[in-house]
């Protein structure tokens, strides 16, 4: 799941511009964006605090077991290196 | 009857003139679409090495033909190459830099829980979601 401080509407735009089938969530109010320390001030071109990119893997009992934080605007983890992660949070029995 | 005067330049100075400089500017700068045709590979895209490549080759090359031709297409080919690979280069690390993250970022161990709507207006809950299989929570900077 994705989440950014996009309104619905523009999440909507986005999900369908791209074809995504996955959840854009809109976090506004930067509630879950400040929970997770990802918050980065006044980077909007009106000011206001938008997201830094992050990746969290999460598994089935909450802990979070992987994470990447980009360092730079253009910074994103191979998707390998996602997969890898993935596959290692399914458990053994999973590639 | 006069002696015509020769009205062109040499073949030597033509190979050392204003087309040959002009394209290596071109070429120089060909390096900016380029990485911006690869960015899809995250190596290209974290370090941006096409472009480096393209500017650092077309000013080291502009500069040489400097040396060997002291012309003015010469001297501004260097300088325009090597003025883009240095507005590249601070575009690239200075500018794009991010602030580092506050430290719950890299210390939290429990994922915290939320609810918030998707793009259709529906409440999605992490907890309720990671119950289902991993989930990967991704950050964006969306629309800024």
């Amino acid at each position: 799941m994705v989440v950014s401080v996009d309104s619905t509407e523009r999440s909507l735009q986005t999900a369908e511009r791209y074809g995504l089938t996955f959840p854009l969530l809109s976090d506004s109010g930067r509630e879950a964006i400040r929970q997770y320390g990802v918050i980065h001030s006044g980077s909007a071109l009106d000011g206001t605090d938008i997201a830094l990119p992050a990746h969290f893997l999460i598994d089935t009992d909450g802990r979070i077991v992987w994470r990447r934080v980009a360092v730079r605007v253009q910074d994103r983890p191979d998707p390998k290196e996602v997969l890898k992660a993935f596959g290692t949070a399914l458990g053994p029995a999973n590639k | 009857m006069p002696q015509l005067e020769r009205s062109e330049e040499p073949d030597v100075r033509g190979k050392s003139g204003w087309p040959a400089a002009a394209l290596s500017v071109l070429f120089a700068l060909a390096g900016v679409p380029i990485y911006i045709w690869l960015m899809g590979v995250s190596s290209v895209r974290s370090s941006g090495w096409p472009a480096f490549l393209f500017l650092f080759l077309g000013s080291a090359f502009a500069v040489w033909q400097v040396r060997r031709f002291h012309t003015w297409a010469w001297r501004i080919a260097a300088g325009v190459n090597s003025t883009f690979l240095t507005l590249w280069t601070g575009a690239f690390f200075v500018f794009a830099a991010l602030p580092k993250p506050s430290a719950a970022a890299h210390q939290l161990v429990s994922a915290p829980d939320f609810r918030l709507p998707d793009q259709y207006g529906q409440s999605v809950s992490l907890e309720a979601s990671r119950k289902l299989g991993p989930v990967l929570l991704v950050f964006y900077r969306g629309h800024w």
